[in-house]
Parts: structure tokens; C-alpha cells; sequence
């Protein structure tokens, strides 16, 4: 209570009586079917603008996420990187390109360091849950990336070179056309890195080189003035070299060359279509596949052999089919708006197809609806359901209700008290996996995790300030964990037994200038994973900081990043059944950059200095509990967050 | 398009690692030996105790220290008041197996395992506790195995003629492969080894067939069949040995090691790697003295002997050579 308190005095000793009618002029994608002034939507985004990706020289969605609040990427091998997002593990965030899904909810394995950020206007990160909206998954935050479109001149093309002092070679292409009514953008693109500095035969350091080559078409065609018909694929193919460490006292390694592909397809209308209703008519299908060949490796004569142990999650293969129809009502001036729509989902594990007679599938079947109500022009009321049916699984209704009240033109404060939901993954509900030592049975009586929130923000704007203060409640409830269901047999599942509870408080202050914008945000998060049996919270800060400075002529400009972590320290029911200790260290990140547009705009150079404080591993222990392998389960990693202190150039030339 | 990555360079091989290992009988007369760590991890005196218990989940085998010769007689009698025979010459002693195989050990089936805490027959049985450094007899006892509760052996022990019986609960533990045991005095219960995942090898005497070898005629003779040895023994936890009679030391590289038989008995390396030389009087190597020793899935070590010498009765001296694969 005390930090609500704290950051309330913050906020009004900044604005000092001061304060004048000055909202930020953005528009917000993320949260409803329609697009929307900031000032319009019911909950708070945090938006990462293009300028700020090219200042981080972040090349994907790992490299920029590890600089935002609430986000802790953690690195799991030749898996590349994890999301903890506000502690709750990476399946309470969902991430979306352009509104739609890219990643499956009901696969495992999801590396952010493979998805490029290369053709990004902005990234929306939507704090709260956004279950109603977008269904599984949609619990604690929404990362939505949207696209970029140049709509300046007939035909643009852009070529970027990118190095960095650690190995990294990148490079990419993008062409964007745009003909009457049609848009066309290619582009293509490759991260390359070369490992950590140093021979590799050393094997001395875990960073896995690795290329992730990409290729994007989009097309657009407008059918009328805002109402366009599209197509949009992305393909990302990844191959991650994992170098092994000797075998103690020998020259044997095991190496592992992973190759995976991740295709999406995008493709609908969506629009205006008419001047109240927006329409989103869209379908998705994307496939992800991965594959480890296995070798062992002498190294005195680097002679080498396949592996002869394969494991069930050497080879993987999924794919979705999603579509969805939203409609929705929008008038500045109406007292009430509405959006109402559906959406199916059909999920399939295509390696593993049956199991024990059951199809390793997954459908989903989903009715939304939501009003909007301004009951007067300072107070709306938002409510929303969500009904989701599954071949699998049952899911409660979800349910979202929304609070605003515009207390003057600079002040305003938001509630939001709603449910969301995460389906089970293939893994929890159909792996079968048999060792001596732990057995992992399928469980086909799984139900949906659920989580109850309550949210409230007050932002306070004036025109050179902008203080928003969030607090965040959570219970988790029918949490899915692996546990032993039968101590004799070894025999393993995953269960609907979890509970957990989480509160967080968020101080935003953000300060406008012409030539200097900076932005601070302090988080305070508290995680209870045991309230019924030892009911202690453990608390952890972060801070973010960003200064940035541009010339008059905006030709030039500086920015300065810190993110900082504080200490961890928890206890953690591992999957055997027994307390562990899970601690991490604090750590700082740092950047700073220099941009500069010369030849009136068609050439950019940019410099910077990447991670000043030469963070690699952190020293803690991480428990992947999510994750499969008899290696693998329970085991302490060290914390990686990145490969050190490096300098980078960046030269894009348009034409 | 892997081929982009930085090639990568051979390295040196690894130097020729060589292990000396002395053993004395009341120093060090059991000595563990881990081939990852390339060290000693415990030793003890042959003397330090007569009876270990099993601490694999779901097997009760009891073994004995065949160090120092002992057998056990199983009276068939449930009478443990009763006083027995003093003198040795009046049993038939068994012996464990050498190949550490449960059922053929001298305890054998001490009860019915079929029960979640298995009901013991309640057998008296008579214990040989070998001969000490002088070579003779220890004192002999009598002991009843009274079950098995709480993940506990509850055993009840006294002199073989004597009134004063005594009662040890014998606790298993999970790290290791055994608890030992000493009926010296009012008895107790102790560890010896080390963790069962950090050994590979026990060096030590133990009692193995007389006709697999042609040393017994130097060494302690227990009867017709069987002789006291020295050796080297395997860690039955997840451990196998292949004998190598073709390939030689530096022959021998990972990619082979599925082409060998491996086997599982305690003494797979045993005594076969040295002879006795009538005509020097001497220890010698025998042909048979490079082993592929597994450990789970992914440990594979070489071992060779190259020398070996055993400049008194109770002493033993050995060296060897160590790849890791």
C-alpha cells in the first residue's frame, strides 16, 4: 500500500498544479477490433516505437523485450530464449503480429530470439488481461507487433547492413510498392551469429551460434477507403549449432544441430465498412517445425557419428488453422459501442497423431462479445464475455469489465476486474515420455488454468509530463504443474493443482520536450506461488529508464537505456515434489547510441555500445519446469541474459 | 548453410593418465576409485565389518565381506535362545556369490518380498566372520533377520552360544548402494562407500571360483571350489565392463565401444588380469588386462593394467592406465 501511496505523492509533486490539455496524439491497436485514439481505449499501452528498435539495434523480438518492464527473457540452450513475463512464465503473455496470433498456444517451445523485428512501425505491449479479446494466454499482458507501411512514394527500397563487434553479421531487405490500390512489401533478411569470441573448440562458453534467415511478402488491396483485403507470410528458418561441452577428462562431445521453420500466413479483410463498423475477417495458419540431429564428436580427430538416442522432442511438428469474424460499432459520439464476433481455433500435433486412441488435436470454438457504455461523457463502463468450447478440455466463461472515469482533461483512472484462461499445451495434455528415472503420462482429463485480475491505473498528463500509476492483482487458480501422480511407478502428469497469487504496482513518468523525451518506470512485483500452505509473497524491482535527444532537425539523435533487475529470491515446487530454491542476482543492461540521416534522409548510420555493464550469466539458478527432457527437468541452468559488452554499426541506405 | 558457421579445429589428445594403488589390509584394504575424477574416494581396513544391506529400492539382498572370508550357515532353526556350536568345524559354510548376483548369496531369500514390507522366515542364521590379520577365526555369532519396516531392516544378533542379544535397525538410504553392518560388541551401522553415482571400482580382496584362475595356488584357499583373491570389483549401480582381448589400449576409441559385450557381474574384471608365475615366483600381467568400463549412458573409461606386485600377504600393489572415451 505504502508504494500506491509513494507514487501518488510522485506523481502530483511532478505535474506541480501545472497541468494542461496535452494527451499524447497515438493510435492504439491492440484491445478492441477497431483502432483508437490512446486517450479513447479502456487500459494502458506501452508502446516501443521503430525509432527506439533502430536505437537498440534489437534485430528481435528477445533483443527488445529484455529492455521493457515486467519482462525477464531467460535463456534455455539451443531453445535460444524464454519469456518470464511478471513471473508468471511465458504462457501468460500473448504475443500477436497485426492483431493475429503467431506462436500456438498449445506448443511448448517458442524461441522470442527467432522472430525478426525488422518491418515494425511499433510494438504494443497491453498490460492487463485481454482474455475476452483474444482468448488463451491473453493474461497478464498482449505484445502485439504491428507492420510497417510506406505509403510515400510509389516504390521503396531499404537494405540495411548490421554488425556487431560479437560475432553478428546481419542483414536485410525490404521493398515496398504501392500501385492504386494495391501494396506490395517484400523483404528477406538474415541473423547471423558466429558464436561467442573465442575458437569454438574451446567450448568454453555456452552461446550457441546461430542464423535465422527470413523472408516476408505482403499484399494489400484496398476494397474500400479503410477496408483492405491482405495477405501477409512470414517464414523463419532457424539453424542453432549447440557446440557441447567435453565429456570430463575426454575429448568426446555431443553436439546437436537444430533446424526449425516457422511459417505464418495472414490473410482476410479488415476495416471500415462503413463509417461506424469495423470488420475483421481474417485466417491464420501457421506451422512450426524442429528438428535435433544429434552427433557425438571426438575432437582430437573430429570424427563424428549420429547419435543413436533420439527422444520424442528431437522432432516436432504442429500447425494451426485460426480464423475469426469481429464486428464491431464505434462512434466517438455514441453513448454505446459494441464489438461481437468468433473465433476457431484447430491445433494439431502432426508427429505425434494418435495417442492411445485419441487424436493429438486440439479445436476450439469461441463467442465474444463486448459493450462499451459512456454513461456520461467523463464515465464508461466496458463489460465483455467469452465462451470457448473445446474437443479437449472445458474452459468457465470468461468474463471482463472495465471502469473509466475522466476526472479532468489531465487525470483519469481506469479499473479493470476480469478472467482469463490458458489452455493446455500438446505437451501437458498428450506427451508420453518413458525413462528410467521419470515417466511423463499424458493427461487427457486436463482442464484450462484460469486467472482471476484486478487491475487499476491512474494517469495524470500534462504537457510535458505524463505519471501513470498501476496497480495489478492476480489469483491463479486450477494451475496446470507436472507432479507425481504415482511415487511407486515414477509415473508423472500434469495436473490442474496449482495456485498462485501476484500483485505489482507500476510508476510510469514519462517527460515531452521538443528536443529531449525521457521515460522512467519502476515496477514492484510480488509473487505468492503458495497460498495455501506457506502463504509468503517474495517481491522484485525493476526499473527502466530512457533518454533520448534529438537535434532540431531531428537529422540527428542520442538515446541512453537502462533496464535494471533486481534480485530474485523464491521457493519453487519442483516437479519431484520438493521445495527449491530459485534465486537469480540483480544485473543492469545498458546501451547508448548515435543515429544520424544523412543525404536527406536516404542514408542512416547508427552506432552504439550494446550491454556497457558486460552482463552474460547472472549468477542464479533457474528450474525450466515447463520443459522435457530427462537431462533437462529440474535442472539449474545459469541465468544467461546476453553475450556481453559488444559495439554495433548499422548503415541503411533507401533508394 | 551451416557450412557459415566458424570451422572448427582439431585438438591435441589428452596425456596418458596412470593410477598407482597400494592397499594394505588394515590401512586400506578396500579402496574406492572413481574414473571421472581420477582419484581415490574412500578406503577402509578390511576388518571394518561384516554385513551390508541393500539399499536399491525394492531389493533386501544382504551381503557379507568376503574379505576377510566370510560365509554364513543358514540353521533352518527358528530358535534364537538356544545356544548353537562355538567351533567352526560343525557348519557348512556358503559364500556369496562373485558375481554379486542376489540370489545366489549366502543370505539368499531371508523372507517373503512379495509384501510391501516383507515378512522375514525368521531363519537363524550362524556367521562366519572371517579371520583377522593373523588368520585367525573371528568369533562366531548368530543373527535373525526380523523384517523390514519404515524402509528399515530390523536385524537381532548374539554370540553364537551366548544369551545377550542385541537389536539393530539398519535404515536405507538411497545414495548408496549399501549400508554396512559390524556385529563387533553390541554392533553398529555405519557408511563405507561413497555415493553411489561417484565410484566405479572397489579394489580389494574377495572370494572367487578357484578354476577361473590360475593364481589361486598362491593365494588363501576357502575350499575345493573357492579361493580368496585380490581384485577389482564393479560398482553394481548402473555400472558393466567389456573385456578386451583384441584391440589393445590405443586402440580402442568411443566409436567402438558398441561392438563389445558388456557384463554386469561384480567380479567382470575380478582377478583375470594377472597371473602367477611359478617360475619367477611372481606376480605378472596377463594377456587379459585392458577393460572397457561403462557408466551409464554416456561415461565410457579404458582401463589397462601395467604393473602389479604384492610385496606381502595383506598387500597389493598395482598400476593402471585411464582413457576416458
Amino acid at each position: 500500500m505504502k508504494y500506491v501511496v509513494y507514487s501518488l505523492l510522485m506523481s502530483v509533486c511532478w505535474l506541480n498544479g501545472s497541468a494542461q490539455k496535452v494527451m499524447r496524439d497515438s493510435i492504439i491497436h491492440t484491445g478492441q477490433v477497431f483502432e483508437l485514439e490512446a486517450d479513447e481505449s479502456m487500459q494502458i499501452a506501452y508502446v516501443i516505437t521503430s525509432d527506439e528498435i533502430n536505437h537498440l539495434n534489437a534485430q528481435n523480438l528477445n533483443d527488445l523485450l529484455r529492455y521493457t518492464i515486467n519482462a525477464l527473457p531467460v535463456y534455455v540452450g539451443t531453445d535460444g530464449y524464454s519469456l518470464d513475463y511478471l513471473a508468471n512464465g511465458r504462457k501468460s503473455v500473448r504475443i500477436l503480429l497485426n492483431g493475429l496470433p503467431v506462436w500456438q498456444t498449445s506448443i511448448d517451445r517458442i524461441d522470442l530470439s527467432r522472430w525478426p523485428i525488422h518491418d515494425v512501425e511499433k510494438i504494443e505491449i497491453l498490460y492487463g488481461t485481454s482474455a475476452v479479446m483474444y482468448g488463451s494466454n491473453a493474461n497478464v499482458a498482449i505484445i502485439n507487433i504491428i507492420s510497417k507501411w510506406r505509403k510515400n512514394s510509389i516504390s521503396q527500397s531499404l537494405v540495411n547492413f548490421n554488425f556487431s563487434g560479437k560475432n553478428e553479421y546481419n542483414f536485410r531487405y525490404m521493398n515496398y510498392l504501392n500501385l492504386g490500390r494495391h501494396r506490395i512489401s517484400l523483404g528477406a533478411g538474415r541473423y547471423f551469429f558466429n558464436g561467442y569470441s573465442g575458437t569454438d573448440s574451446n567450448r568454453v562458453v555456452q552461446w550457441k551460434p546461430n542464423q535465422h534467415v527470413n523472408a516476408q511478402l505482403r499484399y494489400s488491396y484496398m476494397l474500400m477507403h479503410e477496408l483492405d483485403a491482405y495477405v501477409h507470410i512470414n517464414y523463419v528458418h532457424s539453424t542453432v549449432i549447440d557446440r557441447g561441452y567435453p565429456i570430463p577428462n575426454s575429448l568426446r562431445v555431443y553436439d546437436n544441430n537444430q533446424q526449425s521453420g516457422n511459417l505464418v500466413v495472414h490473410g482476410g479483410i479488415h476495416g471500415k465498412v462503413s463509417k461506424y463498423h469495423t470488420i475483421d475477417f481474417s485466417h491464420v495458419y501457421s506451422r512450426f517445425s524442429l528438428k535435433n540431429h544429434k552427433t557425438i564428436k571426438i575432437l582430437s580427430d573430429l570424427s563424428s557419428q549420429e547419435d543413436p538416442l533420439q527422444l520424442p522432442f528431437d522432432e516436432l511438428k504442429y500447425d494451426e488453422y485460426f480464423s475469426q469474424i469481429k464486428i464491431a460499432r464505434h462512434n466517438k459520439k455514441s453513448k454505446i459501442d459494441y464489438e461481437f464476433g468468433m473465433d476457431f481455433s484447430h491445433q494439431r500435433d502432426l508427429k505425434n497423431t494418435v495417442l492411445e486412441a485419441v487424436k493429438t488435436n486440439i479445436t476450439q470454438l469461441s463467442l465474444l462479445s463486448s459493450i462499451t457504455y459512456k454513461i456520461r461523457p467523463d464515465f464508461w463502463l466496458r463489460g465483455g464475455l467469452r465462451y470457448t468450447n473445446s474437443n479437449k478440455f472445458s474452459t468457465p466463461l470468461i468474463f471482463n469489465t472495465q471502469f473509466k472515469y475522466l476526472m479532468s482533461d489531465q487525470a483519469q483512472f481506469l479499473v479493470q476486474y476480469a478472467s482469463g484462461f490458458r489452455s493446455p499445451t500438446f505437451n501437458e495434455l498428450f506427451y508420453t515420455y518413458e525413462n528410467p528415472d521419470i515417466n511423463i503420462k499424458g493427461n487427457l482429463a486436463l482442464q484450462s488454468e484460469m486467472y482471476n485480475q484486478l487491475n487499476t491505473t491512474l494517469k495524470i498528463a500534462s504537457k510535458d509530463v505524463t505519471v501513470l500509476t498501476s496497480m495489478f492483482w492476480q489469483n491463479t487458480g486450477n494451475g496446470i504443474q507436472l507432479v507425481s501422480v504415482n511415487p511407486k511407478e515414477q509415473i508423472y502428469q500434469f495436473v490442474n493443482t496449482k495456485s498462485a497469487k501476484f500483485i505489482a504496482q507500476t510508476v510510469t513518468i514519462k517527460t515531452h520536450h521538443k528536443y529531449v523525451n525521457t521515460r522512467f518506470v519502476f515496477a514492484n512485483n510480488g509473487v505468492n506461488q503458495f497460498p495455501e500452505e506457506i502463504g509468503s509473497y517474495y517481491f522484485f524491482q525493476e526499473l527502466s529508464g530512457q533518454v533520448k535527444i534529438n537535434t532540431p532537425k531531428e537529422d540527428f539523435s542520442f538515446m541512453y537505456q537502462l533496464k535494471y533487475n533486481g534480485k530474485r529470491s523464491e521457493i519453487r515446487k519442483n516437479a519431484l515434489g520438493t521445495l527449491e530454491d530459485f534465486s537469480q542476482k540483480s544485473f543492469w543492461l545498458m546501451d547508448i547510441s548515435l543515429l544520424a540521416k544523412v543525404l536527406e534522409d536516404r542514408l542512416d548510420l547508427s552506432i552504439g555500445i550494446k550491454n556497457l555493464t558486460d552482463i552474460r550469466n547472472v549468477a542464479g539458478k533457474f528450474l525450466p519446469l515447463d520443459r522435457f527432457s530427462d537431462d533437462e527437468i529440474n535442472s539449474k541452468l545459469p541465468l544467461s541474459i546476453d553475450f556481453g559488452r559488444r559495439g554495433w554499426l548499422s548503415i541503411s541506405v533507401k533508394f | 548453410m551451416s557450412s557459415c558457421f566458424r570451422d572448427e579445429q582439431p585438438r591435441p589428445e589428452l596425456p596418458l593418465f596412470v593410477q598407482n594403488i597400494s592397499t594394505a589390509r588394515e590401512a586400506n584394504g578396500q579402496v574406492y576409485y572413481s574414473l571421472k575424477d581420477r582419484k581415490i574416494l574412500k578406503s577402509n581396513s578390511i576388518d571394518a565389518w561384516d554385513l551390508a544391506f541393500s539399499c536399491r529400492d525394492g531389493d533386501f539382498e544382504i551381503i557379507v565381506n568376503s574379505a576377510k572370508k566370510m560365509g554364513v550357515n543358514n540353521t533352518r532353526s527358528k530358535e534364537f535362545d538356544v545356544s548353537y556350536q562355538a567351533e567352526h568345524k560343525h557348519y557348512t559354510w556358503t559364500y556369496d556369490h562373485p558375481t554379486g548376483e542376489a540370489k545366489n548369496n549366502c543370505f539368499g531369500a531371508w523372507g517373503d518380498f512379495t509384501f510391501d514390507n516383507p515378512q522375514s522366515f525368521g531363519d537363524v542364521y550362524v556367521i562366519n566372520r572371517g579371520f583377522d590379520k593373523f588368520n585367525l577365526p573371528y568369533q562366531l555369532k548368530k543373527m535373525r533377520i526380523d523384517g523390514f519396516k519404515n524402509n528399515a531392516y530390523e536385524i537381532t544378533f548374539a554370540d553364537v552360544d551366548g544369551d545377550t542379544f542385541y537389536r539393530l535397525t539398519v535404515p536405507k538410504n538411497d545414495n548408496f548402494n549399501y549400508v554396512y553392518v559390524s556385529l563387533e560388541q553390541s554392533g553398529s551401522v555405519f557408511q563405507l562407500e561413497p555415493f553411489k553415482e561417484n565410484w566405479d571400482l572397489l579394489f580389494s580382496n574377495y572370494i572367487d571360483s578357484s578354476r577361473y584362475s590360475n593364481v589361486y595356488t598362491k593365494s588363501d584357499s576357502i575350499n575345493n571350489n573357492l579361493t580368496l583373491f585380490d581384485g577389482v570389483l564393479l560398482n553394481p549401480y548402473n555400472h558393466s565392463v567389456a573385456i578386451d582381448t583384441s584391440n589393445g589400449f590405443n586402440a580402442i576409441g568411443f566409436f567402438d565401444v558398441g561392438d563389445f559385450d558388456y557384463l554386469h557381474a561384480r567380479n567382470a574384471i575380478g582377478n583375470r588380469w594377472y597371473d602367477w608365475n611359478n617360475k619367477s615366483k611372481k606376480y605378472v600381467l596377463s594377456d587379459v588386462k585392458t577393460f572397457v568400463v561403462k557408466h551409464g549412458r554416456l561415461s565410457y573409461y579404458v582401463i589397462e593394467f601395467t604393473d602389479v606386485g604384492k610385496p606381502r600377504r595383506d598387500e597389493l600393489q598395482l598400476r593402471f592406465a585411464i582413457k576416458n572415451l
